[in-house]
């Protein structure tokens, strides 16, 4: 890419560096890492924890899932129940309103949701719409009952009218890699791809974008029957700066409101992009006393997207750490 | 709508396009300031502005800045 034009797109996407997982590491050693400073930092032992979801689209295998082999890596007992979700940028939202009725059901005192995504391994470097775009990253999130008086909503959708907009299209069973063409080739626009590796249309997904997720983060404001006055921080998925920003202007929402340190730091981290926001933006705020309100929102691939009003007080673990090995490129 | 206001937001909006350059009947490849950044910056324009959306095959049969015009005035919802 010209560097004027590469000056351009980092000012738009405001992404000033990534982190890159080195060959061999996965999502789910970067997910296990953060489980076990949780899971430390929490004085929780495996045993408590009776189920684990992980959110992923980049498994170590296509099975077993990678749920099942977080579970022998961390010792949890035989009856916690693991299994996978497989969503993109909506997923944290996806896993986090699972996680929380599988407890409101009963069955369940304490969930350990998994999400994140080694995207940077399903892009070709010679692809401009999408190479300068994504981090890896892994997160561990706990949700625990509580009998104090906190209502979560959640509001989740789909239209998958428009699949074609985010897609890796080789190497499942639709079109497996032994059937395909694997050759490099370059788009209409010179970016270079092969088909088992991840294609973006950015004018569709900018266009999903604008079109579904104000509305979405409306309704869920309607549900809950408040104005945007009333939430102390609106958590976008961390696309780039340029869509979260055009977000909180048609919301009119105040900056002040509005995060963007974890995408200019991390890049767009997929289902771990999210909780990145908290633990990088927002910890101060959330480990403090008070009650915090919080709208999460995801939206990507599928086309899915989905968001959730919640209170957040006191957390016990909220950080972000550095996975060994893991390469920062600016 | 009028295409002068139409085209003072492209100017406004495109990095290096100079004030006062652009014409109804320049072609956009002509333009050389005119790629996919501009593209998907000038798309979220017209929504924050025209409450407008272009699709993609939509903004491919546009040859001209007042092609470009007529397809976003021709989706902006007339006051009743």
């Amino acid at each position: 890419m010209e560097s004027t034009q590469a000056e351009r797109l980092l000012s738009l996407i405001g992404i000033e560096a990534r982190r890159v997982s080195p060959r061999g590491v996965t999502t789910l050693d970067l997910c296990e890492n953060a489980a076990r400073t949780l899971l430390n930092g929490l004085n929780c032992p495996p045993a408590a924890i009776d189920a684990a979801v992980f959110v992923t689209q980049t498994p170590d295998f296509s099975q077993p899932c990678n749920a099942n082999l977080l579970h022998g890596r961390m010792g949890f007992p035989k009856t916690t129940a693991a299994f996978d979700v497989n969503q993109g940028c909506s997923g944290w939202v996806y896993g986090l309103y699972l996680a929380s009725a599988m407890i409101e059901a009963g069955g369940c005192k304490r969930v350990l949701l998994l999400a994140g995504d080694t995207v940077t391994q399903t892009i070709n470097p010679r692809d401009r719409s999408t190479a300068l775009l994504f981090g890896d990253a892994g997160s561990a999130t706990m949700i625990e009952r509580t009998e104090l008086p906190r209502e979560s909503i959640f509001m989740l959708h789909s239209d998958g009218t428009g699949h074609e907009a985010i897609k890796v299209p080789v190497g499942a069973f639709r079109e497996p890699f032994v059937d395909a063409d694997l050759t490099e080739r370059a788009d209409s626009e010179g970016n270079v791809r092969r088909r088992d590796q991840l294609h973006m249309n950015g004018v569709e997904v900018l266009n999903f974008t604008l079109r579904e997720e104000p509305a979405a983060v409306r309704a869920l404001l309607d549900a809950a029957g408040v104005t945007s006055d009333a939430v102390n921080h609106f958590v976008f998925h961390q696309a780039n700066r340029f869509i979260v920003q055009n977000l909180a202007k048609r919301l009119r929402l105040k900056p002040d409101k509005v995060p963007v340190g974890a995408v200019a730091e991390f890049g767009n981290q997929s289902s771990a992009s999210i909780p990145g926001v908290l633990c990088h933006d927002l910890p101060a705020v959330l480990t403090a006393e008070p009650p915090t309100r919080v709208l999460a929102s995801g939206f990507g691939v599928g086309l899915s997207w989905a968001s959730c009003l919640l209170w957040l007080d006191g957390l016990k673990v909220c950080q972000w750490v550095r996975y060994a090995g893991s390469v920062r490129r600016s | 709508m009028k295409i002068e206001a139409f085209i003072k937001l492209i100017e406004d909006n495109v990095d290096g396009i100079a004030p006062g350059s652009l014409q109804s009947d320049t072609v956009l490849t002509s333009i050389p300031q005119w790629d996919s950044l501009a593209v998907l910056t000038m798309l979220a324009q017209f929504d924050a502005e025209y409450g407008v959306q272009v699709s993609g095959t939509e903004m491919q049969r546009c040859s001209t800045v007042s092609d470009l015009f007529s397809t976003v005035s021709s989706k902006v919802t007339k006051p009743s």
